[in-house]
């Protein structure tokens, strides 16, 4: 399995990434720079958490508009798998690539601390490594991680079970103080309906090794490189 | 009484560095649109109230862009007034 | 354009006094022209001069094998960390600023802080922050307070580094002069550190990063009238943090430094384009010219003591050689970056501005500098009165108001002693993916990737007992940063300071500031820990003229050899005893105890013994490195009560209660119960062990000489404390939310 980093001028989490997809789950693993049009021969293509732009404007809205951004759709198109961790799931959905927004959270300011999430389906190249019903430890830090989706869409990302992790107590039940940052559902990850783009605000790569303090997040990176075994 | 729309602009002062401006104002030509020279940004407040008067109005949201919207070290403020 | 006349008055608005202005045309042989008063006087600022402060900072010991560069040459203190990295550390303060937009001040203050790190060729890995505001209680503080930690994550969080420690004070000394000092600490490869000594005549003095506004340019410098009214501008003078730049600019410099384009590197930080074009040009025994109107700004109708003196935010100064500019110009422009040839460096050791074809400034570069022509003052330190006010507290002037368990419930929720993690968690602390001990015990850790090593950070001051006992507290300030670094398995190497005073020309200030460093000094001896550089700061006063207490902040780096041997404080499993290192005198002068229950700030604060603390430090760490201790704190604020509550609590998921051996207190009256549980005697390191093991611990203790008690047990659901419990749910409660409470306005 082959993967790339993006780097965006203001991505911070892309070395992070990099060391645990590289160094930890031992995916080979090179960094991709935005302003490059084509995607070099990979499997996977990584939009690591940060700052792009500063978080100018919104959020990822100035990297929706960069090179790479194209190059990305058209390899999402062909089957490609994108993850896209907190900065990095802000601009997929900035990119229509994910439904729904990532909005202020609810507390209106910046949250850095451990968080548990619930595995919601096992069926996807993210999380066959894991138990649907599995409670992970990973940290989340964000301003806005806060998921919104009209009525309509929230219906229908719940119908199609499009859900991949929910904010949960350590037990795995879904209750309102267990939920960071006042997102809709507890929705801490999503999936496109092919399967092949997750974006989740919780950062699995801070939590790959035990003397981090956790090492529930890499069975992501396991997943996806068992699948390609 | 009479109700209004007050809309309060707050901005940063001329001079004050616009970090956000300046970023988005790159981004705007990095999307095909050329010849900007700068991009400001700032905030708008709508404000819909009773008073006795628009004069009053005004005066009013002004105290409060003062002591509450903006920071005055930093930003400057504008005050519009329309009877709904 | 045409410059002002400059005259007496003129230097005074400036700050200088009337010798300093006399020695200024001395030197130059002639009247300064504006441009050059403006550059003198901010050279000569007590913030680049170190004028009061200088003669007395060069008695602190700056020489020890671990240390990589000559304290005060390089923006920042190296230390050796492996066979191939260093690492690099700072503090600063950004005080004033912060008094006045606590947001941009803070912000501001963590991205010059930063930028020192990188102009060394370092990676930025952590930051700190020690903070200090008057109490809670007052809504304008709680302005400051928050104003201040967004301020911080802001820039920290977007530029990317974690922010894993500091402190945070409420005292009514800093009301209306609160203090925020940014320490940040990096890591670099041993043959990657960059110089800021210029070199090689006819390199390139390169700009790269913002354009210059009129930022950050001295309010009292500028009170010339009919400028003002000649120029009828408004000039802000508040400088705003563009993290998103500086993220820009620091894998620009790093990228530039790796590929060996760089000869010399500084940011500019304080006094701009001068101080980093004087300071590299005289380091190298160099000269340096510079032509303004090639320099980027932002404004428009900017005269040469504008540019010259304007503190605009995310911009460095390179020195290029001329057949590596291109290469250079490559990196920059791959990211985004604005950059423009300025100057060149040259043979003649002056400093030569230009603009427009007309000299504005020509002034010999070695004047301007610290240990050349800036001066620098001594004087006879006079004992204060206010000492005797002060000091003279006894035990016996007391009596218990209250019991001891109302007495720490009220400790744990009072701001000092409450869990910041209403801070820290607006603090992104866990970016980079190298924090093993997250904010809010003694000492940050963070491992070394690919090295098998680590570093734990602290900072530390207690005010209050350097208000009281000038030397002492600031001696305590180096042990208690040391052992909040040793608790966690980690050596002591070395520090940086940040020196927050008043105004050095008040005997009483220059007194507490000459006590301060022989007390960081002797501590910095007793325990093996030079002093790798830092930052003074004066005048920190209110406008009715009250002085913040003396605080000399403490940034200690420590080093693990084995990351993987890290001990926490909290307490880890039922059954493990806990042990009691040092002794417990009835020092409760200081403390947070007589301030919280009795709003009583008397002294003596608690005494230090070096000698005893150098043999506790280096017991535990050899108990530590036999992997004997499963968990360990520094007993500091609210005594051996407070440190045993909070040993329950930090690892708030799983927390366990404890029980006191009641034979302890055989015998003590209600006030020495009092005593033993908030004491604040030094040089104690509260510790758990596996029971098996406690004769294996007593006997290294009993090598070093180090008196030991043995406490209680870890179990149960509550803190027996003999005479009274209080259950773990309720102090987890108090010491978590009472931040928050206050904050919302639901507790004063």
């Amino acid at each position: 399995m082959k993967a790339a980093v993006v780097v965006f001028p203001g991505s911070n989490c892309d070395r992070d990434c990099y060391w645990a997809s590289h160094n930890i789950a031992g995916i080979d693993t090179v960094f991709l720079w935005h302003k490059e049009r084509y995607i070099p021969p990979v499997d996977l293509v990584i939009l690591p958490g940060g700052f792009s732009y500063g978080d100018y404007l919104r959020a990822g809205a100035i990297a929706r508009v960069s090179p790479i951004m194209g190059a990305i759709r058209d390899f999402a198109a062909s089957g490609g798998l994108v993850l896209g961790i907190c900065n990095g799931f802000q601009i997929l959905t900035e990119s229509g690539l994910l439904p729904g927004v990532l909005v202020r959270n609810k507390s209106l300011s910046f949250l850095c601390q451990y968080v548990y999430i619930r595995v919601e389906r096992n069926d996807t190249p993210f999380t066959r490594g894991y138990n649907v019903g599995d409670v992970l430890r990973l940290p989340i830090a964000h301003n806005e991680g806060n998921f919104f989706a009209p009525p309509d869409m929230l219906d229908e990302i719940e119908r199609k079970k499009l859900v991949l992790f929910r904010y949960c107590d350590s037990n795995g039940n879904i209750t309102e103080e267990s939920n960071p940052n006042g997102s809709m559902n507890s929705i801490a990850g999503i999936i496109n309906e092919n399967g092949n783009i997750l974006g989740m605000m919780p950062h699995p790569e801070r939590a790959s090794e035990l003397i981090l303090g956790s090492r529930d997040g890499l069975g992501i990176f396991e997943s996806l490189k068992e699948g390609y075994a | 009484m009479p109700e209004f729309t007050v809309k309060v602009y707050v901005r940063r002062k001329e001079g004050v560095l616009d970090p956000e401006g300046n970023t988005i104002a790159g981004a705007i030509a990095s999307i095909g649109y050329k010849g900007i020279s700068s991009v400001r940004t700032g905030k708008i407040f709508i404000i819909r109230l009773e008073a006795p008067s628009a004069d009053s109005a005004r005066k009013d949201m002004e105290k409060v862009a003062d002591k509450l919207l903006s920071n005055p070290i930093i930003e400057d403020y504008t005050v519009t007034v329309e009877q709904v | 354009m045409r410059e002002p006349a400059v005259t007496v008055k003129l230097a005074r608005e400036h700050g200088l006094s009337d010798e300093e202005f006399g020695k200024i045309n001395s030197i130059l042989g002639r009247t300064p022209t504006y441009t050059e008063l403006g550059i003198f006087s901010v050279m000569w600022s007590e913030h680049c001069g170190y004028k009061n402060s200088i003669l007395l900072i060069r008695t602190l010991p700056r020489t020890g094998e671990s240390l990589l560069a000559e304290p005060g040459k390089e923006n920042a203190g190296v230390v050796d960390f492996s066979d191939e990295y260093a690492i690099v550390f700072k503090i600063e303060s950004h005080n004033h600023p912060s008094a006045v937009e606590p947001f941009q001040g803070a912000a501001t203050g963590v991205g010059g802080i930063l930028r020192d790190i990188f102009a060394m060729g370092a990676r930025p890995l952590a930051c700190l922050d020690s903070l200090r505001f008057g109490p809670l209680s007052d809504e304008h503080t709680r302005y400051l307070f928050r104003g201040v930690v967004e301020g911080i994550g802001f820039y920290g969080n977007c530029f990317g580094v974690p922010t894993v420690g500091g402190e945070v004070y409420f005292e009514e000394a800093y009301r209306d002069n609160p203090l925020v000092n940014a320490m940040a600490v990096g890591l670099v490869r041993k043959d990657k550190l960059a110089s800021s000594v210029a070199a090689g005549v006819g390199n390139l003095v390169l700009y790269v990063g913002a354009a210059t506004g009129r930022d950050g340019i001295h309010g009292a410098t500028f009170a010339s009238e009919e400028l003002s009214e000649k120029s009828g501008e408004r000039r802000p003078s508040v400088q705003i943090g563009d993290p998103f730049m500086e993220k820009l600019l620091v894998e620009a410099t790093l990228e530039m430094i790796e590929k060996g384009l760089v000869v010399s590197v500084q940011d500019m930080g304080a006094a701009g384009l001068t101080s980093s074009s004087v300071e590299m040009a005289a380091k190298g025994g160099l000269g340096v010219e510079l032509d303004l109107s090639l320099v980027p700004q932002r404004e428009e109708g900017m005269t040469p003591y504008e540019i010259m003196l304007s503190e605009s935010q995310e911009r460095m100064l390179f020195i290029v050689e001329e057949g590596k500019f291109d290469e250079a110009k490559e990196v920059l422009e791959r990211w985004d970056l604005h950059y423009a040839v300025v100057g060149r460096v040259t043979d003649d050791g002056m400093l030569t501005v230009r603009m427009n074809g007309r000299v504005y400034a020509t002034i010999p570069v070695d004047a301007l500098v610290v240990g050349g022509g800036c001066p620098a003052y001594e004087r006879e330190p006079v004992y204060p009165k206010y000492l005797d006010r002060v000091n003279g507290f006894t035990p016996d002037d007391f009596l218990p108001a209250i019991s001891a368990e109302e007495a720490l419930v009220q400790l744990i929720s009072s701001p000092n002693i409450a869990s910041k993690s209403w801070v820290f968690r607006q603090y992104d602390h866990q970016i980079m993916s190298n924090t093993v001990v997250l904010p809010g015990g003694d000492a940050a850790v963070l491992r070394i990737k690919g090295t098998g090593k680590g570093i734990a950070v602290s900072t530390d001051c207690n005010g209050r007992y350097s208000y009281l006992a000038p030397y002492t507290g600031a001696a305590i300030a180096v042990a208690e940063s040391a052992r909040n670094v040793v608790v966690t398995g980690a050596k002591p190497v070395a520090i940086t300071n940040c020196l927050n005073f008043g105004d050095p020309y008040n005997p009483d200030v220059y007194y507490q500031f000459s006590e301060a460093i022989r007390g960081i000094g002797d501590a910095c001896r007793a325990l093996g820990t030079p002093v790798t550089g830092g930052n003074v700061s004066f005048y920190n006063e209110s406008a009715t003229g009250t002085v913040v207490y003396p605080t000399p902040v403490i940034g200690m780096l420590g080093i693990l050899d084995d990351i993987a041997s890290f001990i926490t404080a909290s307490f880890k499993q039922e059954g493990d005893v806990i042990l009691l290192l040092g002794e417990t005198l009835p020092e409760i002068g200081g403390s947070e105890y007589l301030k919280e229950i009795y709003q009583a700030v008397w002294g003596p604060p608690p005494s230090v013994d070096l000698a005893k603390e150098k043999a506790v430090q280096d017991a535990f760490l050899e108990i530590a490195g036999l992997r004997l201790a499963t968990s360990a704190h520094d007993v500091s604020d609210g005594g051996l009560a407070v440190a045993l509550v909070e040993m329950g609590i930090f690892d708030r998921e799983n927390p366990l209660g404890f029980v006191l051996n009641a034979s302890i207190l055989n015998g003590f009256s209600e006030k020495e119960y009092h005593l033993f549980l908030f004491s604040e005697s030094q040089s104690r390191i509260v510790m758990t062990c596996r029971e098996e093991h406690l004769s294996k611990v007593k006997e290294v203790l009993s090598r070093y000489d180090v008196k030991s008690l043995l406490l209680g047990k870890v179990c149960g659901d509550k803190f027996d404390f003999g005479r009274f419990s209080i259950p773990v749910s309720d102090a987890l409660d108090l010491y978590y939310n009472s931040i928050e409470r206050i904050l919302k306005g639901e507790w004063k």
